[in-house]
């Protein structure tokens, strides 16, 4: 009859490690770094496919963006555009936003805060899948009668008014007053930079009409950037040569426009982003091979100088399956302890990595597991060797030594 | 209690093969002390071996308390030693990081089920013998006397129905060897069966009844 009780093996496997703790720190060392390496590709992956599906969400995926590159500021695109653009492929899109923004100081009462504010239409709310918490968006009228009205993002209303619910309220933005008419429900985003091209944080800005925002009438307007949905977007491929002539050829030439289609640079981003994790998950794979062979060595050279103890416990009366186990136990409780050790570096070095080169790393449940994971293994291949060998020897021979 | 019947035994080397045991038959009765006695070399340990069920002899038959040992496998063996016998050796062997009572309470950590109040009989078993004010010491701090009489403690701690003592006063002075076979023979009027192994016929006369061990083949002392 084969008993398997591994954990009356646990106690004294942590006495005898006790005792021989430099032999047990050196083969930890090893899976430790081993893991952590793992651990940190595993959340950097987590964290990139995390923010390629959140960008996705927030930009979709039939979303082309024109973009103002030139330094000097004047905005590169107008009114005259957008009738080209209607004119020529209004059926294939869904939606048109022009985008002008400044920074304003807004003040109620005696607060004051820097913000951010854009001068778009209607259709901004439908690019970006923005949602109401309160009140409506900007309407047609309000750009034709360039009303002054403003929509708040949440953060900003929160910071503001304390509230959400404050449509009617009044705010002074520079010199000019306006009339809140919606606040914004969306939570907060991260910021999503692709190229020139950064998605704004729709929660800390405010947005007024365009007309308002430029100063001139609805088919006299100048911004610096314009928002595309297409209805589908299988047309964007097709598309793409007929925009850059609609918008200057020469434009897009001299680099005073670009044409960014953020899908395909998410896409791009993304297969770096595997690329890399790829690599570094080779590299941690080789460090852990090495942290394998050190517990392995530990564990030979553990079997063999308790030669003679494992031939007392054979004469007591253990079986061939008790040493097994025993010797199992004592591997895996090495890698697990520097699998946990590696884990809290690995979360260590995750949030370095995350803040110097500001890429996205996500630790989650899914992240220690996978890291728990990896040093049961790690202890198991490095143990089971030795543990059979443990277990084959002869009980006198190993008496006798 | 021992029914030990023509029993062989070869080692292999490469190029030649060693007979350690020639057709050795050996009957000891339940509370018996029984010394086997002769030069090194000659086949005791590997006879005591084959006693203690750590070994199987080549050929022949062994039964112990009315069990066929030489039919068992591995498993069965095991169960046999932690159940039956008790086996003292020459040279004190311990678990060199577990502290004494976790060392006498060995056998118990094998039974089936594990030994309950393992660390109290271990106490008891230390106290017996002794030693119960060195209840947190490692093997390493003993002497070598002290390291016997643990080794007692160690064997008597399932209860067994044999105790086998493999030279237990060989690394000893003749002042320990006296207190360990005073030990040995106390044991024995408590019932217990005993066979002793030794080189030294001072020790030997403390038993019963004398073997002696000669090129692999045992013959009674009172035969000489």
């Amino acid at each position: 009859m084969i008993r398997i009780d591994l954990f009356r093996h646990v106690h004294p496997a942590i006495n005898m490690w006790r005792i021989k703790r430099l032999q047990a720190l050196l083969s930890i060392t090893g899976i430790a770094i081993g893991v952590a390496g793992f651990v940190v590709v595993v959340a950097m992956g987590q964290g990139a496919r995390e923010e390629f599906s959140r960008a996705v969400r927030v930009l979709g995926t039939s979303t082309v963006i024109v973009n103002s590159t030139s330094s000097d500021d004047k905005p590169q695109l107008n009114s005259a555009m957008l009738f080209d653009l209607k004119r020529l492929m209004g059926h294939e899109l869904s939606a048109m936003a022009p985008v002008q923004h400044e920074y304003r100081t807004a003040y109620i009462g005696r607060k004051q805060q820097r913000v951010r504010l854009v001068g778009t239409n209607t259709s901004y709310r439908e690019v970006f899948s923005l949602v109401m918490a309160s009140g409506h968006f900007l309407a047609p009228y309000d750009l034709r009668r360039r009303q002054r009205v403003a929509v708040l993002g949440r953060d900003i209303a929160l910071d503001l008014f304390s509230s959400t619910q404050v449509t009617g309220r009044l705010l002074r933005l520079g010199k000019e007053w306006f009339t809140v008419i919606g606040v914004l429900g969306n939570d907060r985003l991260p910021v999503i930079k692709l190229a020139s091209f950064q998605a704004p944080d729709t929660s800390r800005s405010i947005y007024i009409p365009m007309t308002v925002m430029s100063e001139g009438g609805i088919d006299d307007l100048a911004f610096s950037q314009l928002l595309l949905k297409f209805a589908d977007d299988q047309r964007i491929p097709a598309a793409t040569p007929l925009l850059h002539r609609i918008f200057g050829a020469s434009r897009f030439k001299q680099q005073k426009l670009e044409l960014i289609i953020p899908y395909e640079l998410l896409i791009k981003k993304k297969q770096f982003q595997n690329m890399l994790e790829f690599f570094l998950l080779g590299i941690s794979t080789i460090i852990l091979a090495v942290g394998v062979t050190g517990v392995l060595n530990v564990m030979l050279v553990s079997v063999n100088t308790r030669r003679s103890e494992i031939g007392l416990r054979r004469a007591v009366g253990a079986t061939k399956n008790d040493i097994l186990q025993q010797f199992m136990v004592e591997g895996v409780l090495l890698a697990v302890v520097g699998g946990s050790i590696g884990l809290l570096a690995g979360w260590g070095l995750g949030s370095i990595v995350a803040s110097w080169f500001e890429l996205p790393v996500a630790f989650d449940i899914q992240t220690i597991l996978i890291g728990f994971f990896v040093a049961f293994l790690a202890g198991v291949l490095s143990a089971i060797y030795p543990a059979i060998k443990a277990a084959g020897l002869h009980p006198v021979e190993a008496l006798r030594s | 209690m021992i029914q030990a019947h023509s029993l062989d035994k070869c080692y292999t080397l490469p190029g030649q093969s060693i007979s350690v045991l020639k057709k050795v038959s050996l009957e000891v009765n339940e509370g018996e002390f029984v010394a086997i006695m002769g030069p090194s070399g000659t086949g005791k340990s590997t006879l005591l071996n084959i006693l203690g069920c750590l070994d199987v002899a080549d050929a022949g038959s062994y039964v112990l308390d009315q069990e066929i040992i030489s039919t068992m496998d591995d498993g069965a063996l095991a169960d046999i030693r932690n159940r039956k016998v008790g086996i003292i050796f020459q040279s004190s062997c311990f678990v060199d990081y577990l502290n004494l009572p976790d060392n006498v309470a060995m056998p118990g950590f094998y039974s089936h089920p594990p030994c309950e109040h393992s660390r109290q009989r271990a106490i008891e078993l230390l106290k017996q013998v002794g030693l119960g004010h060195r209840l947190t010491h490692l093997p390493s701090q003993l002497s070598g006397g002290e390291s016997q009489r643990v080794a007692i403690a160690r064997a008597l701690f399932n209860h067994p129905r044999l105790l086998l003592a493999d030279e237990p006063t060989g690394n000893l002075d003749r002042e320990n060897s006296a207190e360990i076979v005073g030990l040995l023979k106390r044991l024995n009027t408590q019932g217990l069966t005993i066979v002793l192994i030794t080189h030294d016929r001072e020790i030997a006369s403390a038993a019963d009844k004398l073997y002696r061990m000669q090129d692999g083949e045992l013959s009674s002392d009172s035969d000489d």
